[in-house]
Order: C-alpha cells, then structure tokens, then sequence
C-alpha cells in the first residue's frame, strides 16, 4: 500500500519536474515565417462553387429548349384552332343549306320548273 | 485554409515548436520543421476534421513531417541532445525571481538532459503527454493503438527516473 502511494508520489514529482523544462518559446522570425506560411494559403473554396458548373449547365438546357417548346406548343394550338374554326364554317354552311331550299329561277310566278 | 481554423493553428507555434526542438536538437532545424509543418497542415487543411484536436492534428503532421525530412540523420550526434551553440542563455530562461530561476535552471537542465537521452520514440510520448492530449490523441499523433501509447509512456518515464537517479547520485 505505502508502495504504491511512494510510486504515486514519484509519477507525481516526476510530472512536475517535467514540467520545469526549459520553456521553449517560438522565436519571433518564426511566428513571422508561419504567419506568411498561413497567409499565402489559398482561400477555401465555396461549397456552392462545387455546384455552379452543374447549375450553369443546367440553366443553359433551359434557356436553349424554352424557346423550341414554346414554338412547339404555340404552333400545335393554332392548328388546332384552325381545325376548329374549319369544322364550325362547315357545320354552319350544312345547317343553312338544310334549313333554306336553294332558290330557283323562274319565268313567270305562277310556273315552277324544276332543276332536275 | 479557413481563417478562423489558421489563427487557431498559429496559437499552437510555441507547443509545435518545443516538440521540433527535442526532436531535432537544433534550432534552425526546429524551424524549419515547424515552419514546413504548417506548410503541409495548409496543404492539406481538407483532412482536418472540424471538432477534433487541431493541435494533436498539427502534432501528428510535424512527427511525420520530422520523419521524412530528419530521421535519416539520427546517426547525426547533434540530432540526439541539444548541441551547446544552440543552448539557451541564460537571460532566456531567468525571468522574475532571479534565485528561484536560478534553481529552476539547474534542475530543468538536468531534465532536459535526462529527456534528450531517452530514444526519440519515448521522448515524442513524453512531450506528448506534457501537452494534456488524450491517449486517443497521442495514439492518432503516433499512428499506433492506445495500448502501445500506454507502454511506451511507462516505459519512457521509467527510464526517465533512472536517468535522473543516475544524476542525483
């Protein structure tokens, strides 16, 4: 027991006169040369550069195919309107024709000849 | 590297450079592979891992930096104990009371001296342990696992006893 707490005491004094070494500051031209060490250090890169390449590529895809898809989608709807408008003059002339007979041309009034 | 995490880095220069000098033994060279510790820590400031110890981080850098750049010179007696041009005056290590300094002096340098015997291994876990890092951290610094931490700083302390017994006598 008193063994181990001399072997303590030692480790202890031991710790201490370690700790009375020479203290070994950095000289002054040291800390200078570290400091232009430090300074010259490139600044870190941005996290966000790391994605404005793909983000650059991206927006030009989008500004290059928003124009085709607008051409497309425009284009696609005038011919649908065409098509529309067609169909309706189409639908109206046949309604006409089958509600009013064609007229016929006649001598006098009280003669109808017919066409065929 | 980001500004904040470099001042922060700056603030261990003293600690960095205590180690380099116990490693090399000189100052010049303590300088250099300080100074080429933060050049590598900038390099490579990507594998830092926010939230853990920057200083155990920067430690482990200049270890491995102290390998590659200085260990095949171990033969080099210089490199095994402070060289006598390189030693401290004494106005370095005085400050206010100028006795009890002068009492630390003395025995400091027999410590110091006791510590520069030891193999390179055992003094980097001694000066390891003196900066507060945790087994965890001292095993990163070494790249080994934490039992071998554990042994090596018994080991190395042990020795250091003897040594300093040897001085007393």
């Amino acid at each position: 027991m008193n063994e181990s707490r001399d072997e303590r005491a030692i480790e202890v004094a031991l710790t201490e006169a370690l700790q009375r070494l020479p203290q070994r500051r950095a000289p002054a031209r040291l800390v200078r040369r570290v400091e232009r060490v430090l300074a010259a250090a490139p600044a870190p890169r941005r996290r966000w550069r790391h994605a404005l390449v793909p983000a650059l590529a991206a927006a030009a895809v989008i500004a290059l195919a928003t124009p085709v898809i607008v051409y497309q989608y425009t284009t696609a709807a005038r011919a649908a309107a065409t098509s529309m408008v067609s169909e309706a003059i189409g639908d109206h002339l046949r309604i006409v024709q089958a509600q009013r007979p064609l007229e016929i041309e006649s001598g006098d009034g009280h003669r109808v000849r017919p066409w065929f | 590297m980001h500004e904040d995490l470099a001042r922060e880095a700056l603030g261990h220069v003293d600690a960095l450079y205590k180690l380099a000098r116990y490693l090399t033994g000189r100052e010049a060279e303590a300088e250099d592979l300080v100074q080429e510790t933060y050049a590598r820590a900038v390099a490579g400031a990507a594998g830092f891992t926010a939230g853990t110890n920057l200083k155990a981080w920067l430690f482990r850098i200049l270890r491995n930096t102290f390998i590659s750049m200085y260990r095949h010179r171990r033969a080099s007696p210089e490199v095994s104990g402070v060289d006598i041009t390189d030693a401290p005056s004494s106005e370095d290590w005085l400050r206010d009371d100028m006795e009890l300094d002068r009492l630390r002096k003395i025995v400091a340098e027999e410590i110091e001296a006791a510590l520069l015997s030891l193999s390179e291994e055992a003094r980097t876990v001694v000066l390891l342990d003196l900066e507060d890092l945790s087994e965890v951290e001292m095993a990163a610094v070494l790249e080994c696992p934490v039992g071998t931490v554990k042994s090596r700083l018994a080991r190395a302390r042990a020795a250091l006893r003897r040594r300093l017994q040897d001085y007393a006598r």
